[in-house]
């Protein structure tokens, strides 16, 4: 469904700075796999992402979608099949308009945006029904402004929208990272409902081992710019959090430190 | 100040107010400070006023003005968009250009009108009240446009372009091509700001080189003492307190101007205090507060 061939992408090329942050990754991502993307920090988990949604450009390699070369499609093209969300609950959503606006929006995703009117009758009872579904009690609160929403409920928001025009490609980066412990579970909890068990085809980049493992059907672990380990079927039932770390040691010659990792 | 006077002030104001619907569009929607509005204001008026002049209907020389505006927008956009121009920059290298541009427009740096045919001049004037005609007029035109523009701010088309202005990078995520967003954006604004030169040109029968200098400021004032004096949140609010916000504008000018040791000159001078006091308000009363807010916790603890 997703390949990536040869990928690489360098930051500040010939420069003292000079970061690779891909280095010739190949991958290969079937119809409905949600892969879990663990590794070090600036081992190029984010880059892949933003490399597949077209956010930065790629310097070499070819990343197929569908039969299609991505490569020369902008961004805003590529968002048409390709959901992404991001670390910070802020960037998701535009704060000064409303709710109910904010999914009317989402909801327009790969079509042509015309001079109707951008959210009829019939889509508001549809967003109501939805947000029934995080049960945040937001189905009262179509007409708020999504910048009095709390981080936790915009992010809840968020996943919902990358989820109500169904996408192709669902990518998430780190998008319980900046939540607190309980509100981080109950977005994991509706990530589980309204993405694996859609079946969407997921990429997932997390710091957290344990949920790296217990979510999804596959497991990449990535260091400098490559994939060093990719678990999958029983070898991946098998692992636990503390082979996983053993294992990051073993391939990589280097401790995988974070402590955000282990506490996690 | 006389009654004449003062209807002439808000007819000012609500010409004006077309202007600063267009500042609105780029400065609170698109969260752009677009200064090319100096230049297309003047190219909206020396476009209506040189087709005026050479014998175009006034109704056709309005309607092609804000066209004209729409183009200067576009470059502008463009500048930004897909050259990576910062915005500060991209208007006032139009603006710049565009100074050029009028003078060929216009022909000479001023142009009068005083014995053709403007738009006001097939208004009829019930009990000889001509003035009264003209506000009629002026605010059926606001209305009208505050109307389109509240619905079009609500089309699927409009609520993309003010998620433009809000978060490009969520905009782009949900598939809106933002750099297109924001050139149409600009279009539009200065295509208002074109019109608005327009009537203006033809409310004072002429038409001058110079008239759209600080022109970004005044629009910023007005847009500025609208939403502080009305404080509305909803979209149609928000439009209609701006063009308030122009008429008040035009008072708080003549009533200074009744002042006997101002000049006509120091008017650019006051505005920008306006629009200083107007920005930094809300952090000086923030400041305050927390000064009281110390005070009392150190009163309380003795």
């Amino acid at each position: 469904m997703l390949e990536i061939r040869q990928l690489s992408k360098t930051f500040n090329a010939g420069s003292v700075n000079e970061k690779k942050a891909l280095d010739r990754l190949s991958l290969t991502v079937e119809e409905g796999d949600f892969i879990t993307i663990i590794g070090s920090n600036g081992a190029g988990k984010s880059t892949l992402l933003n490399c597949i949604n077209g956010c930065l450009p790629i310097d070499s390699g070819e990343i197929i979608m569908d039969g299609k070369l991505l490569n020369p499609v902008p961004e805003h093209t590529r968002a048409f099949s390709i959901a992404r969300l991001f670390q910070d609950p802020m960037m998701g959503t535009a704060g000064s308009m409303t709710v109910e606006e904010n999914m009317a929006m989402a909801l327009k995703r790969g079509r042509k945006r015309r001079l109707a009117a951008g959210i009829t009758r019939c889509e508001r009872s549809y967003f109501r029904e939805q947000l029934v579904l995080l049960g945040l009690g937001l189905e009262d609160r179509l007409r708020l402004p999504v910048r009095l929403l709390s981080g936790g409920q915009r992010q809840a928001l968020t996943l919902l929208m990358a989820t109500m025009a169904r996408p192709r490609l669902m990518l998430l980066d780190e998008h319980t990272s900046a939540l607190d412990p309980k509100t981080a579970l109950e977005v994991m909890r509706l990530t589980k409902v309204l993405i694996e068990d859609e079946g969407i085809t997921t990429l997932m980049v997390t710091h957290n081992l344990e949920q790296a493992l217990n979510i999804g059907n596959r497991t990449i672990m990535m260091h400098e710019g490559r994939i060093i380990l990719d678990l999958k079927g029983k070898s991946r039932r098998d692992t636990s959090v503390s082979g996983l770390l053993e294992m990051f040691h073993r391939t990589s010659g280097a401790n995988l430190a974070v402590d955000r990792m282990l506490l996690a | 100040m006389g009654s004449i006077v003062i209807t002439g002030v808000i007819l000012q104001g609500l010409l004006y107010g077309l202007m600063v619907l267009g500042v609105y569009i780029s400065f609170r929607v698109l969260n752009f400070p677009d200064l090319t509005v100096d230049g297309s204001f003047t190219l909206g008026a020396g476009t209506a006023a040189i087709l005026i002049a050479s014998g175009v209907d006034p109704i056709l020389a309005t309607l092609i003005a804000p066209v004209a505006g729409w183009l200067a927008g576009m470059v502008t956009g463009v500048l930004h968009s897909y050259f990576g121009i910062t915005p500060l920059l991209a208007g006032i290298l139009t603006m710049t250009g565009l100074y050029s541009v009028n003078l060929r427009v216009m022909g000479v740096p001023n142009l009068p009108l005083m014995r053709k045919g403007v738009l006001f001049d097939l208004l009829p004037a019930p009990g000889g009240s001509q003035q009264a005609a003209q506000i009629l007029f002026s605010i059926f035109i606001v209305l009208l446009i505050i109307y389109i523009l509240y619905w079009f701010l609500n089309t699927e088309y409009g609520q993309a372009l003010r998620g433009t202005g809000d978060n490009e990078a969520m905009m782009r995520s949900v598939g809106v091509d933002t750099n297109r967003m924001k050139v149409i954006g600009l279009a539009l604004s200065n295509s208002l700001v074109a019109f608005s030169g327009s009537m203006i040109a033809q409310y004072q029968r002429f038409a001058d080189i110079s008239m759209g200098i600080g022109m970004i400021i005044a629009g910023l004032a007005s847009v500025i003492i609208g939403e502080v004096l009305l404080g509305v949140k909803s979209i149609q609010g928000k439009l209609c307190a701006v063009v308030i916000g122009s008429i008040v504008y035009r008072f708080v000018i003549a009533l200074v101007l009744e002042i006997d040791f101002i000049r006509v000159t120091d008017l650019k001078l006051f505005t920008a205090l306006l629009v200083i006091i107007a920005l930094i308000s809300p952090r000086l009363k923030q400041g305050y507060n927390r000064r009281t807010a110390i005070k009392k916790a150190n009163e309380a603890q003795g």
